[in-house]
Formats: structure tokens, C-alpha cells, sequence
């Protein structure tokens, strides 16, 4: 998952993104102004976006508002030190899907953040579960037919993504936009390397195939072919 | 003394009200008195007429006075004493002799005394013509005539009246002693009503409203309004207290935010001793940034307060020194930058203020140029005097300059402008909050000009000492 985070308290910002790779093994962008984090949320493609109000340049509700107006859907989390209720009400309304007032506990924004982007993803339990093959977020591991599954965390991060996206087709593209930060060259090459682990270590010996390839057009996870 | 006015004001009443029955009491009595003793003397004379009717000519000898006896009808307690004034004696009741002489002499017709332990009052018609002379021939007889009335039923009488007098003036005090009371008590009303309603008075509601009985009372209107004034007063601190902390309030979260998270990251999982230096030695970095806000945001609260509070530690201060001393001491500061801080006297101004307050102020606006100012570059300090009331103080950078934009609130507390947020090197926006509270308590004015990428001129000007 690809999650920005928008702050302009350097500090602060750091912590967050350190935390959120660390716990969710998201990868995440930092924009320290509000014209700076529309722009990335705009080129962009996130799963989440931590937001705070006060910004330099545009400010936070700005921001948001914007990003709305172009029909932008990505959740987005605010962080503000505004706790009342007017504020909070004028928040949820112009578009936030969760707030959490200044300061707040590092634990609950990590948890808040990954129900938002199970939310985003149509995704309301933990545990994805496609066939036999069962993924935990909370312990960011995987099971099949009940024997875990040893897997790096790239390798992680790409079959999580598979799997809440599952069923449909991702385009590699869509797998780089949400696996890499803004910095990491972005090859495709790598993201073939990485499925065919996943195949390996997911479907090899497995009476059910869930990688699918589609030629020219992406991967697909899914239950209903046999090998 | 009595400390009530209440109790004051009714005393004064009582006093002036005892002078005023005393006197009309006294007024009546006396004119009692006089009116009880005239009608005695009015009888007494009639008595001694009546009987001077009955000394008549003699009949055997024209020049002779004769009384007629048989038609006397005086009163058995009556003294009488008729006498020729040519010697002989007529007539007299019982052994009194009154002192002819003593009578005549004083000139009042009637006298009191005292015969055989009764009081009486007697008239004397001396050398009264006697009524009805038949015989016209020989010249007008003339007698003596003495008469005497008891009197002490007169003088009980008048005692009793002196003594009804007073009696009724003391119940008329006690009874206006009662009403004064109330009347007072009912007077002082509107004044404890005002007292009461100024006793509700508080920093959180809105007007302070006259009660009807004040705006009524031509002397508690003053009172009244200065309570109103004074409860606005009282308002405006609070909401200014409140504004601050408000203000403050988005600070300090954030700033408590950033030690939290820093903390609770190294809570998670585990790290590697070096991480746990590193996010200590970070932790310790978000403290001390705390710590110089909470300082800050006292300092500048102490500064507004001590300017209400005005004590005595306002003394006259050297300009010149002052400045100095700022600059000696942001020195090391200056050094790492490698800029130059000249300054240009002109005149020996002294100001009244605080030392602490004025070294504050030069050492925040001297930090802010120095910030601002590109390395090897110039900061000047002009100091001089503009009139004889007023100096002043200039601070000229060449530094970025401040956007236009950003001018008019560069003094609001907690203001940054966008171009300056790095809060990392920058403070939290109250250094000018600062300075400007500063100036304001010394009376005098601060102003700054900017022009980007030029530089920035900060103008104190303030009032001297006279």
C-alpha cells in the first residue's frame, strides 16, 4: 500500500512514515506544504492520505477540497488539533473519511489508517481470504490451506495488494504505483520477479492456481482454475 | 464612629429632628405659660376692680372713703388690702401688708410671693381714681387697692402642660425615629440592589445592566457606570486570556504530538541500541523545542500582565546601553554567521522602562535580523534622537525580506509566513509578539518595512525620559 503523508512538522512527519512502514509495511510519501502534497495526491496514486489542516501554501481543508472537486476518491485521514464539533462536523462533511485530534496515540493512527484503506478496498474484516489462501494484516502474515507461508516483505506487500484488489485485473503500472514511493526508479521488471516468488511459494504444489497472468494486461488473483 | 452609613445617616436625622422638636416643644411651653399666667392676671384684675367698686365716697364726709362691706364677694382664699394713700387703712384681709413702696417702685403692677406658705400673685392699683365719686365738688379720691390670688394650682397647671409638652415630643421623635428608619433603609435600597448585581459580576457574561433602581438615582449613576466600565475591562482580559490560550493551544499540541509520536515509535518493536540513542537524543530535541515554547508563551503572558500591573521597577535606562549589551550578547550567534552588527549613536537617550524587557526586546528583533541575514553580510543599528520627546531605534538587514502579504501580522502571536515556516530553525512566531508587547508597555510604537530579497528595517521608536 502507498500511503502520503501531509505535514508540515518535519519531525512529526518522519515519525509517522517510519511508523507506518514499520507496523503496516505501507510505503509512504512525505509533502511538507499544502501545494506540494495536492500536487503528489494528484499525479499520484494512493491508498491512503494522512492530512493535516494547519499547511503552509494550501492549507489542509483546501486541499481536501480540491482533491474532491476533481472527483478524487482516495481516503483521507486528517489530523487536526481542532477538537470542536463544528470543525470536526465541517470536516466529515467536505469530504475527510476520519479524523484524529493532535496529539494522538501512534497505535490508534496506524489502526485507523489500515480500516480506512480495508474500507477504500471494499475490504471490512482483517483477513483476506481468497480459496484456502488466508491473509492477516494485524500480523502481516499468510496461510495456505492452514500452513504459513515464510514471505519477504515486498513479497507481502504485493500479494496484499493482489488480494484486496482480488478478482480484478492489475496492471503492473497499478502494482508500482502502490508498491513504490515517489522516490524508487520504477522498473516493471521487478514486479515480475516478485510474482514469480509469490507463484512459487504460493501456488507451486497447490491443487488451485490463484496468480494468474493476462498477456499484455496484468495479474489477477483468483480462485475456479485448476492447475 | 459608626462605621454604617446607614446608622450615619439616621443620627444625623434623630440629632437634627431632637433639635427641631426641643425647640418647638421649648416654643410651647413657654407660650403656654405666658398664656396661663395672662389669663390669671386677667382675673386678678378683674377681682381687684370688682372690688375696687366697692370704695366709695363717705357719706358724712366728702374727702373720706368709705368701703361697703356688705356686697363683698371675695374669695375666702383672696388677700386684699385697701388703704388711703393719705395713711389710713380701710380695709384688709387677714394680717398682709404688702410693701406699698416696694410695689410702686418696681413698676410692675402685679408680683408674686409667698405668705404664710402659700404661693401668691397680687396686683396693686395704686392711687386708683375710685368709681363712681358722687360728690364731683371735691377733687378725685383716689385709693390704694392690694389684691392677691393663690396661685400654686396655676403653677401645677403650667408644670403639667411643660410636662405634656414634652411628653408628647418624645413620642413624636420615637415615632419619626421609626420612620427615619425605614425611610433611610428604603433611600439605601437602590444601593445594595447595585451592590448585589455588582457582586454577580463575572468574566464570562455579557453586559453588566444597570439595576432600575440606579438608573434612577442621580448619585449611583456615576458608580454604576464605572462598575460597567469595569466589568468590560474584566471581560476584555478574560477574552484576551483566552484568545492566547486558544492560540497556544495549536502549538502545543502540535509540538506535544511530535514527542508522542517520536516516543511511541521506539515503543514499537524492537530496535537496535543505536536506534534507541538516536530516537532518545530526538526526543530530548522535541523537549527542549517544548520547553522554549512554554517559555515563550509565559514570557510574552509575564510581559502583558507586569504592563497592568505596573509596579515600581520602572527606572530610566540608557538607550545606548541597553542596545549594547543586546548585541555583545548575540555575539556568538552573529559569529556563525559571519555577520557584522554596527551600531551608530546619535545623542544619549534614556527611556523609562524595565532593563529585562528593553534587553528582550533588542535581543529578539537583533536575532530575527541575524537569522534573516545572509552570511558576511551587514546587520546596522541606528539609534537617535528624533525630538525632545521621542528616540529611536532602527534595524536594518539584507536579509530575504518579509512578503508583503505577511506585513500586517508579522506582530500576531504564532504568525509565520509561509516562506519562513521552517520550524526546525525558525521559533514559533512569538519573538515579535514579544517585542511588540514590549514596545506597547513602554508607550511607544514599532514598525517594519521589507522589501524581498533586499532586506528588512525594524523601527522602534519610544518615548524618552523627560
Amino acid at each position: 500500500m502507498h500511503v502520503l503523508v501531509v505535514e508540515d512538522e518535519e519531525r512529526l512527519a518522519q515519525n509517522l512514515a517510519k511508523a507506518i512502514q514499520k507496523n503496516a509495511g505501507f510505503v509512504v510519501d512525505i509533502a511538507l506544504n499544502g501545494v506540494d502534497g495536492f500536487h503528489l495526491a494528484s499525479e499520484g496514486v494512493f491508498d491512503a492520505i494522512i492530512l493535516d489542516l494547519m499547511l503552509p501554501g494550501m492549507s489542509g481543508t483546501e486541499v481536501l477540497a480540491n482533491l474532491r472537486k476533481n472527483g478524487d476518491k482516495t481516503p483521507v485521514l486528517v489530523l487536526t488539533a481542532k477538537e470542536d464539533k463544528s470543525s470536526v462536523i465541517a470536516l466529515l462533511d467536505s469530504g475527510a473519511d476520519d479524523y484524529l485530534p493532535k496529539p494522538f496515540d501512534l497505535g490508534e493512527l496506524l489502526a485507523r489508517l489500515k480500516a480506512l484503506i480495508r474500507r477504500g478496498k471494499g475490504q471490512a474484516s482483517p483477513q483476506l481470504v481468497v480459496g484456502d489462501l488466508v491473509l492477516d494484516f494485524n500480523s502481516r502474515s499468510a496461510k495456505r490451506g492452514g500452513q504459513t507461508v515464510e514471505l519477504s516483505p515486498m513479497e507481502y506487500r504485493t500479494l496484499e495488494y493482489l488480494m484486496m484488489r482480488k478478482g480484478t485485473v492489475v496492471s503492473k503500472e497499478e502494482l508500482l504505483e502502490h508498491l513504490y514511493d515517489y522516490n524508487w526508479e520504477k522498473f516493471s521488471n521487478v514486479i515480475e520477479v516478485y510474482i514469480s516468488t509469490l507463484r512459487r511459494k504460493i501456488d507451486a504444489d497447490k491443487s488451485e492456481r490463484l496468480i494468474h497472468t493476462l498477456r499484455g494486461r496484468g495479474y489477477v488473483l483468483r480462485t475456479g482454475e485448476p492447475q | 464612629m459608626i462605621s454604617s452609613i446607614r446608622g450615619r445617616v439616621i443620627v444625623l436625622a434623630l440629632l437634627a429632628q431632637f433639635f427641631a422638636t426641643s425647640c418647638a416643644v421649648g416654643v410651647a411651653i413657654w407660650y403656654v405659660r405666658r398664656a396661663i399666667w395672662a389669663s390669671v392676671d386677667s382675673e386678678l384684675q378683674a377681682r381687684a376692680v370688682s372690688l375696687l367698686a366697692l370704695v366709695g365716697q363717705d357719706d358724712n364726709n366728702p374727702y373720706a372713703l368709705d368701703f361697703d362691706a356688705a356686697q363683698m364677694n371675695v374669695p375666702l382664699e383672696d388677700l386684699y388690702y385697701i388703704a388711703d394713700p393719705r395713711g389710713p387703712v380701710l380695709r384688709g384681709s387677714s394680717k398682709w401688708v404688702p410693701d406699698a413702696k416696694n410695689a410702686a417702685a418696681n413698676r410692675q403692677s402685679t408680683w408674686n410671693f409667698d405668705y404664710g406658705g402659700i404661693a401668691y400673685r397680687a396686683k396693686a392699683l395704686i392711687n386708683a381714681p375710685i368709681l363712681d365719686q358722687e360728690d364731683m365738688k371735691v377733687p378725685q379720691l383716689r385709693v390704694n387697692l392690694f389684691y392677691a390670688m393663690p396661685v400654686a394650682e396655676t403653677e401645677s397647671r403650667v408644670k403639667q402642660a411643660a410636662r405634656d409638652a414634652v411628653l408628647i415630643g418624645l413620642m413624636a421623635l420615637a415615632v419619626s425615629a421609626v420612620l427615619t428608619w425605614w425611610a433611610v433603609g428604603k433611600g439605601m435600597a437602590p444601593l445594595m440592589e447595585l451592590a448585589g448585581r455588582a457582586d454577580k459580576i463575572e468574566a464570562t457574561r455579557a453586559e453588566f445592566e444597570l439595576p432600575p433602581g440606579t438608573l434612577r438615582s442621580a448619585e449611583l449613576m456615576p458608580l454604576g457606570r464605572a462598575l460597567q466600565s469595569l466589568a468590560a475591562r474584566v471581560r476584555a482580559a478574560f477574552d484576551r486570556e483566552r484568545q492566547f490560550l486558544s492560540d497556544a493551544a495549536h502549538e502545543l499540541k502540535t509540538t506535544v504530538a511530535i514527542q508522542k509520536s517520536t516516543l511511541q515509535l521506539l515503543e514499537q518493536g524492537k530496535a537496535s541500541e543505536e536506534e534507541y540513542r538516536e530516537g532518545i537524543a530526538r526526543a530530548l530535541e522535541d523537549t527542549a523545542r517544548t520547553e522554549k515554547l512554554v517559555a515563550d508563551m509565559l514570557l510574552l503572558s509575564a510581559i502583558e500582565h507586569a504592563q497592568q500591573a505596573s509596579d515600581g521597577s520602572m527606572r530610566s535606562c540608557s538607550l545606548a546601553e541597553s542596545l549594547e549589551l543586546a548585541i555583545d550578547r548575540l555575539q556568538p550567534l552573529a559569529k556563525m554567521k559571519s555577520v557584522q552588527v554596527l551600531l551608530t549613536r546619535r545623542g544619549a537617550p534614556r527611556v523609562i522602562g524595565r532593563e529585562s524587557e528593553l534587553s528582550l526586546l533588542w535581543t529578539n528583533l537583533l536575532e530575527n535580523s541575524i537569522q534573516h541575514s545572509p552570511i558576511d553580510s551587514n546587520v546596522i543599528v541606528e539609534m537617535a534622537d528624533v525630538d525632545n520627546a521621542n528616540c529611536s531605534v532602527r534595524i536594518t538587514d539584507s536579509g530575504n525580506g518579509i512578503p508583503a502579504e505577511d506585513l500586517p501580522h508579522v506582530f500576531e502571536r504564532f504568525y509565520r509566513s509561509d516562506s519562513s515556516r521552517s520550524r526546525t530553525t525558525g521559533g514559533f512566531g512569538l519573538g515579535l509578539s514579544i517585542a511588540k508587547a514590549v514596545v506597547d508597555g513602554l508607550g511607544g510604537t514599532i514598525r517594519i518595512d521589507s522589501t524581498l530579497q533586499k532586506g528588512t528595517i525594524v523601527e522602534v521608536m519610544l518615548r524618552k525620559a523627560s
